[in-house]
């Protein structure tokens, strides 16, 4: 009876306490739906300066079923450009839905949720170009691209694992120029990809053992279960992504 | 061809060259904090939260969170949006339950509207709630809990009666989740120095009911501690940095 009271008194009163209390009991140890999570810091520079271009933070989870969730936020400030993002991939990395407000150079451009029911995706997106709505087919292999790195290794689920071999797969590549009179969605592009190999690299965050890739020019190291961005430099554009700051200790010890 | 596509998709300007690299004019200021969730009893550490603050150039903010109950196998990632005074522009959040994955949706406000567009694990659905022009919303990771009084002005002692979006109507269909729209007490008790591990803090001391605390650091809104005394629950900011 007790315990009755004080339910419905929170739920009367404290808005926190409210869903928590009325849709689910405690329970004990820890929490059963997260198997694991990693957060982390990437510095964007030029590679012949290095100057820098701004800078991204992540933080994901992977879920008990496999699926992964990535909150991803950057300061692009050699464009003015500032992404936020909540992406959401199956267990074998394919897209389920996906959440970006864009700012631009040029000011707010716009807020876009993505969805993925089988081979649809629906995107509305609103902001100053209005309301757009877009259903399209997308294929089974396919990613989603929003313009943060920390996911971009999951562009890769796809490998076969042969090294030395060109790959493509598909992307859902999100419109991200400064102009605001364009909505912020997306059309299906192809994107090709080769295995390099294991490599174990360095970078201020730490020594990782990694997968190479060559991804359309761009060299990536991507850790291997997760598929987190190390590392990515493009030397056409004079672009380095550098992961300097990783965490991944146990719930409790530090975050 | 392919390597236009891949500039297009990840290499965000990829394309021409720099200068001397100013600041980013759409981010006047930007904040990080954490919060535990400590059960005052035993002081364990039941539920934790992670936060990014990104003030923009028109004064509407932006956060990020990643919040986890394990007490509860309690799980939400959320984009929270708001106006320059703090009243909200959008929310996006998935959550997960005791079952795992449980729902997402956007709650969009326009004017003194909220649609809420959700899905749960039985499908989608939409709903549109009136809001009056001073409310806050409750996607209920603690960081929200900050800004529910960006519109109180009475003096200390005073009650007045306020109106929050509470995201936590389960649609019997869909599974997502939906808005309520309901009137809460919310009281200014004064200013207090507080002081947790995050560090001393100048804030306002509201309560909202009459068991709720909220000690809130006005600047931004933020939470620095939260008490609710029949649950014996502490919600204290531990970690917090501003980039000013």
């Amino acid at each position: 009876m007790t315990k009755f009271v004080a339910t419905i008194f929170t739920v009367s009163t404290l808005l926190w306490s409210t869903l928590s209390v009325a849709q689910s009991g405690d329970t004990d140890g820890p929490n059963a739906n997260i198997l694991r999570w990693a957060s982390g810091t990437y510095a964007y520079t030029t590679l012949s300066d290095p100057r820098d271009r701004g800078w991204e933070r992540f933080h994901m989870n992977v879920y008990a079923d496999g699926s992964r969730t990535m909150n991803m936020w950057h300061d692009l400030k050699a464009r003015s450009a500032q992404f936020t993002v909540i992406h959401r991939v199956e267990a074998n990395f394919r897209p389920i839905e996906t959440f970006v407000p864009y700012w631009v150079a040029n000011g707010f451009k716009g807020s876009t949720l993505i969805r993925i029911d089988g081979d649809t995706l629906t995107a509305s997106a609103s902001g100053p170009a209005g309301q757009h709505d877009q259903t399209i087919p997308v294929p089974d292999v396919f990613s989603v691209g929003t313009h943060p790195v920390s996911a971009d290794g999951w562009h890769l689920w796809s490998d076969n694992g042969e090294s030395g071999v060109d790959q493509s797969s598909k992307i859902y590549s999100m419109e991200a120029s400064a102009d605001v009179t364009k909505p912020p969605l997306g059309t299906v592009r192809d994107l090709a990809f080769k295995r390099i190999g294991e490599e174990t690299i360095t970078v201020p965050a730490g020594t990782f053992d990694t997968i190479h890739y060559d991804l359309s020019g761009s060299q990536v190291w991507i850790t291997k279960e997760d598929r987190l961005m190390v590392r990515m430099i493009n030397e056409r554009f004079d672009r380095d992504y550098v992961l300097t700051e990783f965490d991944n200790e146990n719930y409790g010890e530090a975050r | 061809m392919i390597y236009r596509i891949f500039a297009l998709a990840v290499l965000l300007g990829g394309f021409g060259s720099f200068g001397a690299q100013a600041d980013n004019a759409n981010i006047v200021r930007t904040a990080t904090g954490e919060y535990s969730y400590i059960n005052q009893d035993t002081d364990e550490i039941v539920g934790h939260e992670n936060w990014s603050l990104l003030i923009d150039r028109d004064g509407s903010r932006t956060f990020t969170i990643a919040q986890r109950w394990d007490e509860r196998d309690y799980v939400t990632r959320t984009i929270l949006r708001l106006d320059a005074n703090l009243r909200p522009i959008e929310t996006y959040q998935t959550r997960w339950d005791d079952k795992g994955w449980a729902s997402s949706g956007v709650y969009t406000v326009v004017e003194n509207t909220v649609t809420a567009v959700v899905t749960g694990r039985g499908g989608r659905a939409t709903q549109t709630l009136e809001v009056p022009e001073a409310f806050s919303m409750v996607p209920h990771p603690l960081t929200t809990d900050g800004l529910h009084f960006w519109y109180v002005d009475a003096p200390v002692g005073e009650t007045i009666k306020g109106t929050v979006y509470n995201i936590r109507k389960r649609d019997e269909l869909s599974g997502g989740v939906l808005g309520v729209v309901h009137t809460v007490d919310l009281t200014f008790l004064g200013e207090d120095s507080l002081t947790t591990e995050a560090g001393t803090f100048d804030t306002k001391h509201f309560k909202m009911g009459e068991d709720s605390d909220f000690w809130i650091d006005a600047r931004d809104g933020v939470l620095v501690r939260l008490s609710y005394g029949p649950e014996g629950t502490r919600y204290d900011l531990t970690a917090y940095e501003r980039s000013d």
